[in-house]
């Protein structure tokens, strides 16, 4: 009697103790692998003067903004200056501001920030438009 | 004789909610569940024929409910829980060990046909899958072994205490001593 109660303690704490530790083990290496969520989709679209549109969607994360989405995803000629990041070039589209300029739309809205300035959420349009002075 | 019947079929009904509601109540915890349990109960009390009912109704109910009606998950499932169930009949009147660790290599058993069937049917990555599903496994087998050694033989004595199914012609079957 005692004898087997005795067995059947020992199998027990011998696959508690192993099912405890694979479930460690199992936490441990997810959260390593882990890997940051999807948030959110942002829309970039490019216009041109003779309007033609190059629009892309980008899937973000946690962290991402709509400036740092742009410089990994463009070829861009900026300068940072007190007020914010000023965007000269983007792909093929390049202005000098004195001749035409990047207008930044925010769901078809005028921005009066900066490009970096500007905060991201799901779903935003971010339209950046070649404009003549 | 038609009101045995009916006695048989109302307490496979309360058998398979039993099985169903538990599975579903511990689903917060991955492969911890009294499934297995219940299975090798089943199956030394109902014998195979009624066992397979309860068997397929869990099978459909569960699957039916969670959202994965697909013959990829429904035969795998029912091909494993089938296996515990018709495995523990045989084994019904051998000690208990021999019913935890029929229970244990059942779960295990559980848990690489649906590695087989997932490679196959679903491309999955072998060795990925295997590597992931390791822990999942050792927890269904911890949970099985211990909960049939603990949990078995008082279960057994009180659904004998009414027996509907009768499937040793009458004789009570022998329950193993080492819990008494």
């Amino acid at each position: 009697m005692r004898k087997n109660i005795l067995i059947k303690v020992l199998i027990t704490v011998f696959f508690l103790s192993l099912a405890i530790g694979a479930l460690i083990i199992a936490k441990q290496v997810e959260k390593k692998n882990a890997v940051s969520q999807d948030v959110g989709t942002i829309t970039i679209e490019i216009v041109t003067l003779d309007n033609k549109v190059n629009k892309r969607e980008f899937n973000y994360k946690e962290g991402d903004s709509v400036w740092s989405i742009i410089k990994e995803n463009y070829t861009v000629r900026y300068s940072e200056t007190q007020t914010g990041v000023w965007l000269y070039d983007i792909d093929d589209v390049k202005t000098d501001f004195t001749t035409t300029y990047l207008a930044i739309y925010v769901d078809d809205v005028y921005s009066n920030y900066t490009i970096d300035g500007i905060k991201i959420k799901d779903g935003l349009v971010v339209s950046l438009r070649e404009t003549k002075l | 004789m038609r009101k045995k019947l009916i006695l048989k079929v109302v307490v496979t009904a309360i058998l398979t909610a039993i099985i169903f509601v538990q599975e579903e109540a511990l689903s917060f915890i991955p492969n911890v569940q009294l499934t297995v349990l219940l299975l090798v109960l089943y199956g030394a009390y109902c014998g195979p024929k009624w066992g397979t009912a309860i068997v397929l109704m869990h099978v459909l109910l569960d699957n039916l409910f969670v959202g994965s009606m697909t013959l990829y998950v429904i035969l795998p499932m029912f091909i494993g829980w089938e296996t515990i169930m018709l495995a523990s009949y045989f084994v019904r009147k051998k000690n208990i060990y021999v019913k935890a660790t029929v229970a244990g290599i059942g779960a295990l058993l559980y848990c690489w046909i649906f590695v087989l069937s997932s490679v196959v049917f679903y491309k999955v990555d072998f060795k990925a899958y295997v590597i992931a599903d390791i822990p999942f496994e050792i927890v269904l087998v911890a949970c099985s072994v211990i909960t049939v050694l603990w949990l078995y033989n008082p279960l057994y004595k009180a659904l004998k205490k009414n027996d509907v199914y009768l499937i040793d012609n009458d004789e009570q079957v022998i329950i193993d001593q080492t819990n008494e």
